[in-house]
């Protein structure tokens, strides 16, 4: 466990947490935190101590000789270790996202100065007053203050969580909208998270000027924004079921020592967010999990390699219904595919073509085992879909051979083109392959090497590029393209791939072993104006719904009546 | 990262604004819990000796204190005043020591004017750790160039690769001087996070692995050229040698004291622009 001081927005924040939350919590809330005070405000949060019930209290308090303030935690939220009394949030927790959320919604109550009172409610400035939209959970406190909003008479101040003191002033926290993502273009533009509501985190393009002001008047009920026992509806309940339980099983971490981060983890990554917006209990786990006694389903990545066949036997035998999802690398041989295909329920392919060459393979197996699912991406880039580009290239993926970043680093220097690559390096030919890149480029300034990008930094290379290049000669399907496409990039994507025909109708196909059809294809993406062409990608969370039968069908299939 | 060992020299002229460096220094312990921290006190003054020995006992961590003797001037001179080259030779020195004193694994080199943000060895450590080429990675430390007035630009250095050069631009084998262009640039503006292979990076907030710093020869400026400094070479000794790769770390965003002409220190936080080429 780890003592440390952050420097936020909102003041210092001293905080007694464990590595890999904190740096999530860094990496996702800094920026968006509301200016909310000039001055440093100091927050010592312990994770300490466990009462007899067995829950976890959290201490605040906004200084010196400031009145310290309790909550307590669910203990759903974290894995409580009760030897060492302490709160460990696991790197593959599903949790930490809720406990990121967690500590947002628990800040303003912990170092509020005295006198203030955060309440759970909405509020608006209308006419220079605040106006609160109070109520419990789905009170549509939000609707209602976007119904001012859109009537034209109001401005936004604050959603869920308003401060509220003594002498009636108003100060707003959380400065962005919690709203259901469809609404989302109503108001403006859509933020990054979604929380477990499966609503989505919009800056409002209509703020107040001023975010402290006198109160004016209060609709609805108000209700203290949380207190002792708090637990609101945002924290998944274990108890109270509200779907069915999925395990979405995949390699969390490199099988070596080294991350060997990749699109299926990715993949995995967005499918159990985005079920999770649908209200079902979607859980990662790694490969050497098989405590099967608190899901209904796994969902496992992969099908052709030993360790996947292994935690999918495994799961099979144990008379958990099994969907496989398949992200097959090349055309494996009938016998390596088998033992998975023949013990899943279901198997799940991204691609006509790749459904098609497991119909080939299996005709012994049913035709409506294997379905085609589309592939997701997050919500955060359509927000950058038709803005100004420079003519450059950008790759996103592995440093590697069969990734085959040299011929389009050749492509970009004959056509005079800048490109950024960007991805992990930590493939054991890696070494030797950014040493034979960075020889190719030698003294031509227009190569950049990225290490792995991730959240805003990636989506800002996103952003800058215009045509996207995934020349592999190997490639299931390309989430890294499919990204782009959504951010608004051409693409050009290899042949050499299960979704090649449908990238195909919206940017240009490549030949990864000829530099110059790699130009070719460049120079022509250059020559077209950005945007989707006609493709509008899906978000995890849509993409996410189309499984919800899938699983269904197959639990129905296999529990007894 | 406990196997881990926080290197700085000092040479006397810090204590303006040595209080504050601390504070960050403290930040930094908390959160990186580092096996040691070692500081060469270059100085000559017993003063400064006395001030840092008090302010070891405030570290929350093991703090080892070495003395130097390779001031060339008097402690009260300013850094300004001393030639570039004796500043640099001087420099490459105490890294010299320094890395065959430390005994932990990773070393972090910090200088006594760079601010490090509190998370610099965690982000630091974990790009460096999952990218096998890269044998130093750097934080963003933002630097005045001389060519561009008003502009704020991280030191992180773009070097011509084939060809070493004299500052004459003859070239002689025997030399193997890189020709250091500029401040890197081609974007308008400074990525938000990320790690991102360079060609040189300076010392200042830079973590390796002790057998990286040791495997290359660290070379002070050659005198007659005075475009490059002892991290510049050790940048290129690194890719000539080992074939290692040096990295920036963006999202490693530290803060640098300058000292002003008039006297007074300036705390350059951000990196206002890149400029491009």
């Amino acid at each position: 466990m780890l003592h440390i001081s952050l420097r936020t927005s909102i003041g210092v924040l001293r905080v007694t947490t464990d590595w890999p939350t904190l740096i999530y919590f860094l990496r996702a809330r800094m920026h968006p935190w509301p200016p909310w005070e000039e001055r440093d405000i100091a927050v010592e949060v312990r994770l300490g101590s466990l009462d007899e019930a067995g829950d976890l209290w959290l201490t605040g308090d906004s200084g010196p000789g400031a009145r310290p303030r309790t909550i307590r935690v669910a203990d759903s939220v974290f894995e409580i270790d009760r030897d060492s009394i302490r709160g460990i949030v696991p790197r593959e927790s599903v949790h930490k996202g809720v406990v990121l959320e967690w500590l947002w919604y628990a800040l303003p109550i912990c170092c509020a100065p005295d006198g203030w009172e955060a309440l759970h409610a909405a509020a608006v400035e209308r006419g220079g007053r605040a106006v609160l939209f109070g109520g419990g959970s789905d009170a549509r406190k939000t609707t209602r203050a976007l119904r001012g909003m859109q009537a034209g008479d109001a401005r936004f101040l604050a959603d869920d969580i308003v401060l509220l003191n003594r002498s009636g002033l108003v100060r707003g926290w959380d400065t962005t909208l919690h709203i259901h993502p469809g609404r989302a273009g109503m108001v403006g533009t859509e933020g990054s998270t979604f929380d477990s509501a499966g609503k989505t985190r919009v800056s409002a393009a209509n703020l107040a000027e001023r975010q402290e002001l006198h109160i004016a008047e209060i609709l609805g009920e108000m209700e203290p924004h949380a207190g002792e026992g708090f637990d609101s509806t945002w924290i998944p309940k274990r108890n109270g079921l509200r779907g069915l339980r999925v395990a979405v099983q995949n390699r969390m971490e490199g099988l070596g020592p080294l991350s060997f981060f990749g699109g299926d983890i990715v993949h995995a990554r967005g499918y159990a967010a985005g079920l999770r917006h649908h209200g079902m209990e979607a859980t990662l786990r790694g490969l050497d999990w098989a405590d099967y006694h608190d899901c209904d389903i796994v969902h496992l990545m992969h099908v052709q390699y030993d360790w996947a066949q292994e935690a999918g036997l495994r799961a099979a035998s144990a008379g958990v219904p099994l969907v496989v999802s398949a992200i097959t690398h090349g055309s494996p041989p009938k016998g390596i595919l088998e033992p998975l295909v023949t013990a899943a329920a279901k198997v799940l392919c991204y691609s006509e073509s790749e459904r098609a060459f497991y119909l080939r393979g299996f005709p012994e197996q049913p035709t409506e085992k294997f379905v085609v699912v589309p592939m997701g991406v997050p919500a955060d880039l359509y927000a950058l879909h038709g803005v100004t580009s420079t003519p450059s290239v950008f790759v996103a993926g592995t440093y590697s051979v069969e990734k085959n970043r040299l011929n389009v680093l050749r492509a970009c220097i004959k056509l005079n083109v800048p490109i950024t690559f960007a991805g992990p390096m930590d493939r054991e030919t890696s070494q030797e392959y950014v040493w034979q890149l960075r020889e190719e480029a030698g003294n031509w300034k227009g190569a950049r090497f990225f290490g792995l990008l991730h959240g805003s930094a990636l989506w800002d290379q996103y952003r800058r590029a215009h045509v996207h290049v995934d020349a592999a000669y190997i490639e299931p399907f390309g989430l890294g393209t499919l990204e782009a496409l959504a951010a608004g990039c051409n693409i050009v994507h290899t042949k050499h791939s299960w979704a090649a025909e449908d990238f195909a109708q919206y940017g240009s196909l490549c030949e990864p072993s000829d530099v110059d059809s790699i130009v070719a294809a460049i120079k022509h993406e250059l020559s077209r104006p950005r945007g989707w062409h006609g493709c509008r990608p899906l978000t995890w969370s849509e993409a996410a719904r189309v499984l919800i039968p899938i699983y269904t069908e197959v639990c129905g299939a296999a529990l007894p009546a | 990262m406990a196997d881990l060992t926080i290197a700085t020299p000092f040479a006397g002229y810090e204590l303006p604004y040595l209080d504050r460096w601390l504070e960050h220094l403290r930040d930094l312990c908390i959160c990186a819990d580092p096996a040691e921290v070692l500081w060469l006190d270059n100085s000559l003054s017993p003063m400064f000796g006395e001030y840092l020995l008090d302010a070891s006992t405030t570290i929350p961590a093991p703090v080892r204190i070495l003395e130097e003797r390779l001031k060339i001037a008097d402690p009260a001179t300013a850094k300004a005043d001393l030639p570039w080259e004796a500043k640099e030779v001087q420099a490459s020195l105490m890294w010299q020591r320094a890395r065959l004193e430390v005994e932990t694994e990773w070393i972090l080199c910090l200088e006594s004017d760079v601010i490090p943000p509190p998370n610099t060895v965690e982000l630091l450590g974990e790009a460096l750790a999952s990218s096998p080429p890269v044998g130093a990675i750097s934080g963003t430390i933002p630097e005045r160039p001389h060519r561009v007035p008003n502009a704020i630009v991280p030191m992180v250095w773009r070097m011509r690769i084939g060809e070493d050069t004299t500052i004459r631009g003859l070239p002689e084998p025997g030399l193997h001087v890189p020709a250091v262009d500029r401040y890197l640039g081609l974007n308008p503006d400074c990525p938000r996070d990320g790690m991102e292979i360079v060609d040189g990076i300076p010392f200042g907030c830079m973590l390796s692995r002790r057998s990286t710093l040791l495997s290359v020869p660290l070379e002070p400026t050659w005198p007659p050229c005075n475009v490059y400094g002892s991290d510049q070479l050790f940048s290129r000794n690194l890719r000539k040698l080992r074939k290692l790769h040096v990295a920036v770390h963006w999202g490693v965003r530290c803060g640098h004291i300058k000292k002003m002409p008039d006297g007074t220190f300036e705390d350059l936080r951000n990196v206002t622009h890149i400029p491009t080429d």
